[in-house]
């Protein structure tokens, strides 16, 4: 039996499991002591959301299993037991719902991972938006004005391709652009609106504080023509036979299918301290003609044809007024955690239960015998 | 030496004079009342007990205060703080942690953890405000040590100087004017001018009410623009030129009649004079008229009464520039007081108003507001108190506190936050923790004794009653502050080592109920073990701040509170729990028979895995409910946080434990050194965590913990490899045979 089975066995194996979920913690506890470094962004890029990562011991480094890896092999681990080990029997049911629940909380883990999207939205009292922007990704539009000077076409470059020596020819510009230079977090030199450079500076470990910037060059078959550096929100305007471009570094936009305005912004703090109590965004809902007030405030989201807002944080900017930022999210796996978890949790309740009724009731029968012998 | 000798005794006789006087008050006056009488501070209400342990502790890092004269309670301080701040400026009250503080202030410093005067700080001022202002500017994650320490020191000295001046208006001041001081007597206070100002001005009020009502029509409106009638000017006139020649009354108050005028009305038909007195100002003419009825003017002598009349009105004058000029003064140093509004005790009328207000901001708005029938009352209280108290007069301070007691608990109770203030006084007047600590110590050496076999029985009984006593007051504790606070038990991390505790003991109870035919002593030692433990480690972070206080708004949930963090603290109880039985086990193999030990570690082995189980469940529950709420919150299940990774290392290392026992890698004793090992995971957890300052559960971090836990986990590393040691050394168990029974027998 055993050696029919031989790969299937070892990864159903219990020591498999043991090691997996004890290397799991050794990522975990690796991973958030790296987040006092390197803050939480990277870390978790590293440690959790990768294959594998590099560690050094002294001056020795070596390649370590990242979360992914380890999660996967946990999954592996668990079909594999479904196949080997688990048989269909009363005192079993437990497990059978418990593992499933486990089994369902690791594709969801993945599922999100893969399909999830987080960004947030920064609005002033009266502002309206339809777009939320990431986090700490960053895109490249190149947008071209007709005439009358009203901006019509936008070219996107994602963040995936902004990179140091990346090369891009979009069919629709007339030219093609090479990244020279991208620094994911540094300063302008600028007179007036034009950029003339750009300082590199360390990264900061809050992911959210870097300001990108890039050297930019514009190509004419295939050869530099033109140079322009771009820095964060700072647009810089290139005329090109007869036409204005405008090159934007922005976060990355997710459109909307409807429209946020921010009616009012509350805050209120706990009487006589700067303790915050309460935040809370009165927003108008927009779609179409279709209009509706909605409150957005601590642990009262809107949720929105699969879009959640969350009251996030505020600031107040250097007029002295107050935007509110909401947290945008959309995942469409963001039911799984809660399936799965109650499923576990129903497992091993049964489980747990008939394992402690079946040694009660053995205990008393033993107790029993022992008052009869004596 | 003759001189230094009296210099000695009478030092000596000083302080024999201020320690009899601090003893006495300590016996005679009536606390409760002072005690009970509500304040908001931090941002709640809560009774001025409470606000006195909170600074006293914030200041010198102790909860009560050493003096030359003795100990004096935080209630009784803040009294004699307010009443009395000279002598409490002389005590050594703030706690200086690094010398290098001192230094920077170019301070002389005796120790390290050594307490200052505020009159050593008080020339520093200056030099301590510009580096405090200095240290704000560095972001607070990047500041020093000793600039943090600077800005503590900085905010309690400002702390402490809005108590000393809080009261300012009822100290009694030096008059600038003799006249005034003859008059009303020499130490008024600026209540005392407010309050004469007001009852002069209400005699001259009154007259200038009834000469009103006598002019005519015009002449009033004319008057009310600010003019004279012609009728007045002329009488105003003659009656300025009678004054000059008035020796006695301009050798009264000749400074002030400079620009006065007077005169005599006499209406005929209604047999009735007035006196009309004006003041003209330098450039326009500003007029002031009062009438000063005279019902039988024929009986009277009109000088005499204009030269009475005069008088009054010149020490009306004098008394308000005597008031103006005191104001002034007491005004500017209030400037100077930072955290004025610290001393919050009056509620407001408006029940709308959420903010309270301080003495000073009553006193001055009393002169602009209304409500000065309510708050004139409190405030006179005050002034009572300080002079009761400058006379020593202790019946009369426990009059007035208990009058000022009544009248302010009746406008907090008017606005329904008063419910929770004789909670709280019980609460801290109870200590139920301390009580709870000594009853689980108790218990513990009771149920070792028992193990030791001495008398076993009769020792097992007791430590139970030890222990259910204990327990029983740890819950009317907790069941308190859940009733102060109105949240479930779980909202800071000293309230949290308080409820882990209470399940540890809890689930002690059942785990005995459980096993106490077949194996007794263990659970219930266990618990008792856990339970001193954390209610030790537990009065370390009881002083820390206002440990009833508000939440920030992420947290402000009830339900989220209640299952989440519940849940979670009842999985670190169950592991703790798991980890004392674990530590048993290893112990008992010191003491116990190889045929003994058979049965015991089967039996220990049972409970183990039983807790394990326990442990599991809820620390998953408590995880993943975490998970929601975060959902809730923000918009995601699971983001790598350092809490929640800590939550995670908890599920992970029992459910690794559970597979490992299936799979038989660990029997009993692998059981027990991975509960050892589960302490340290949860030590990690639960307070490692906070090492790390960031994330976004940071509620609680504590300086020194980082060695505290390094010292916990070599302790417990050492129980494992000693654990390790014995399984290696120990001859194996024996499976007690029926025939060894038989030959027992």
């Amino acid at each position: 039996m055993k050696k029919k089975k031989g790969i299937l066995s070892f990864l159903a194996s219990f020591w498999l499991t043991s090691l997996l979920l004890a290397f799991l913690m050794v990522i975990t506890v690796w991973g958030t002591v790296a987040q006092k470094y390197q803050g939480l962004y990277l870390a978790q890029k590293t440690y959790f959301s990768s294959f594998f990562f590099v560690a050094h011991i002294g001056p020795v480094p070596f390649a370590l299993p990242g979360g992914m890896t380890v999660m996967g092999g946990l999954f592996l681990n668990l079909v594999a037991a479904f196949v080997v080990r688990f048989r269909f029997r009363w005192n079993q049911l437990g497990l059978w719902i418990c593992h499933g629940g486990i089994f369902l909380m690791l594709l969801g883990g993945a599922f999100t991972y893969l399909f999830s999207q987080e960004g947030n939205m920064d609005l002033v009292e009266g502002e309206q938006k339809s777009a939320s922007s990431s986090y700490h990704d960053y895109e490249l539009a190149v947008i071209r004005d007709d005439e009358e000077r009203e901006y019509e076409r936008i070219s996107v470059i994602s963040q995936s391709r902004l990179h140091s020596g990346e090369k891009l020819e979009l069919s629709s510009l007339p030219f093609g652009i090479r990244i020279a230079r991208y620094y994911p977090n540094c300063l302008p030199v600028n007179k007036g609106q034009i950029i003339t450079g750009l300082k590199p500076r360390p990264l900061e470990p809050q992911y959210e504080r870097n300001l990108a910037g890039a050297e930019l060059e514009l190509l004419l078959e295939d050869k530099p023509a033109y140079r322009l550096y771009v820095f964060y929100n700072m647009p810089q305007f290139v005329k090109f036979r007869g036409k204005t471009y405008q090159f934007l570094l922005r976060h990355q936009q997710f459109h909307l299918p409807f429209t946020l305005r921010l009616k009012k912004f509350i805050k209120k703090e706990h009487p006589g301290t700067n303790v915050p109590r309460h935040f809370e965004s009165k927003v108008m809902l927009i779609e179409g003609d279709k209009v509706r007030d909605v409150r957005i405030y601590m642990n009262h989201p809107l949720r929105y044809k699969g879009y959640t807002f969350f009251q996030s944080s505020w600031y107040q900017d250097s007029q002295g007024r107050l935007h509110t930022v909401l947290a945008v999210v959309r995942n469409p796996a963001a039911a799984v955690p809660y399936i799965s978890s109650l499923l576990i949790l129903l497992g091993m309740l049964i489980h747990f239960t008939q394992k402690l009724v079946r040694f009660l009731a053995r205990t008393a029968k033993q107790d029993r015998v022992v008052e009869l012998t004596s | 030496m003759r001189r230094w000798l009296m210099v000695v005794l009478w030092v000596l006789g000083l302080s024999g004079v201020l320690w009899a006087d601090i003893a006495k008050m300590q016996e005679e006056v009536n606390w409760r009342d002072f005690q009970s009488i509500a304040i908001q501070h931090g941002g709640r209400i809560k009774p001025l007990d409470t606000f006195a342990r909170i600074l006293l502790y914030q200041f010198s890092g102790r909860s009560s205060l050493k003096t030359s004269v003795g100990k004096i309670s935080p209630i009784q301080w803040l009294f004699l703080t307010l009443f009395d701040p000279e002598v409490v400026e002389g005590y050594s009250l703030f706690l200086v942690e690094n010398p290098e503080v001192l230094e920077a202030l170019d301070l002389d410093y005796k120790r390290s953890r050594d307490r200052y005067t505020y009159r050593y700080f008080k020339p520093k001022m200056g030099v301590l405000r510009r580096l405090a202002v200095e240290a704000q500017r560095v972001e607070s994650k990047k500041r020093t040590l000793v600039q943090k320490q600077i800005l503590n020191l900085y905010h309690n000295l400002l702390t402490f100087e809005g108590l000393i001046h809080a009261l300012d208006f009822a100290r009694p001041l030096q008059a600038h004017f003799d006249v005034i001081a003859k008059r009303f007597g020499k130490d008024l206070t600026l209540l005392d001018y407010q309050r004469l100002l007001k009852r002069q001005f209400g005699v001259f009020e009154r007259f200038q009410r009834n000469f009103i009502t006598t002019l005519g029509v015009g002449e009033r409106e004319a008057l009310q623009r600010g003019q004279i009638p012609a009728k007045l000017r002329s009488s105003l006139k003659k009656a300025k030129s009678d004054l000059s020649k008035e020796s006695y009354v301009v050798h009264l108050e000749r400074s002030v009649l400079k620009n006065f005028y007077a005169s005599l009305l006499y209406d005929p038909s209604k047999k009735r004079g007035y006196l009309i007195l004006g003041m003209l100002g330098q450039k326009e003419e500003k007029l002031y008229v009062y009438g000063y009825p005279f019902r039988r003017p024929e009986r009277l002598d009109p000088r005499w009464e204009l030269g009475e009349f005069l008088r009054d009105y010149s020490v009306l004058v004098l008394l308000e520039q005597e008031f103006r000029l005191q104001f002034k003064r007491v005004a500017g140093r209030m400037e100077g007081v930072m955290y004025r509004s610290i001393f919050a005790i009056f509620p407001p009328l408006d029940k709308s108003k959420e903010l309270w207000l301080y003495p000073w901001a009553v006193f001055e708005s009393k002169l602009a507001h209304g409500d000065f029938k309510v708050y004139g009352g409190l405030l006179e209280r005050f002034a009572n108190l300080q002079k009761a108290y400058n006379q020593e007069d202790w019946a009369g301070i426990n009059r007035e506190l208990r009058e000022l007691k009544a009248s302010l608990v009746e406008l907090v109770e008017a606005r329904g936050e008063y419910k929770k203030i004789p909670l709280e006084l019980r609460y801290f007047r109870h200590q139920p923790f301390f009580w709870a600590l000594l009853g689980y110590i108790v218990a513990s050496l009771l149920c070792a004794l028992s193990w030791l076999g001495i008398k076993r029985r009769f020792f097992y009984r007791i430590s139970l009653v030890a222990l259910a006593g204990a327990f029983a007051i740890h819950t009317y504790g907790i069941g308190l502050r859940i009733m102060i606070k109105g949240r479930p038990p779980v909202s800071t991390l000293y309230e949290s080592v308080l409820f882990v505790g209470w399940v540890c003991v809890a689930s002690s109870f059942v785990v005995e109920g459980i096993f106490r035919r077949r194996f007794p002593t263990i659970g219930l030692g266990g618990g008792a073990l856990v339970g001193s433990i954390l209610m030790f480690v537990a009065r370390r972070f009881a002083n820390d701040g206002d440990n009833l206080g508000v939440l920030v708004a992420v947290l402000d949930s009830n339900f989220w509170l209640a299952t989440h963090v519940t849940t979670i603290s009842i999985g670190y109880s169950a592991c703790l729990l798991a980890g004392a039985i674990g530590h048993i086990f290893i112990l008992m193999q010191l003491f116990l028979s190889p045929q003994k030990r058979y049965v015991a570690n089967r039996e220990v082995y049972r409970m183990l895995y039983g807790t394990i189980c326990f442990a599991t469940v809820f620390s998953f529950l408590g995880t993943v409910l975490g998970g929601l709420w975060a959902d809730q919150s923000w918009g995601r299940f699971w983001g790598w946080d350092p809490k929640e990774n800590g939550a995670l290392l908890i599920v992970l290392w029992n459910a690794c434990l559970l597979h490992m026992r299936l799979g038989g890698y660990v029997r009993d004793w692998g059981m027990a050194m991975g509960a050892i090992f589960g302490n340290i995971v949860v030590a990690a957890a639960w307070w490692g965590v906070n090492l790390l300052q960031v994330g976004l559960h940071s509620y609680g971090f504590t300086s020194g913990l980082g060695l505290k836990l390094m010292i916990f986990a070599g302790i417990e590393l050492g129980f494992i490899g000693v654990g390790g040691i014995l399984y290696w050394r120990l001859p194996k168990p024996q499976k007690p045979s029926p025939l060894s029974v038989r030959e027992g027998e």
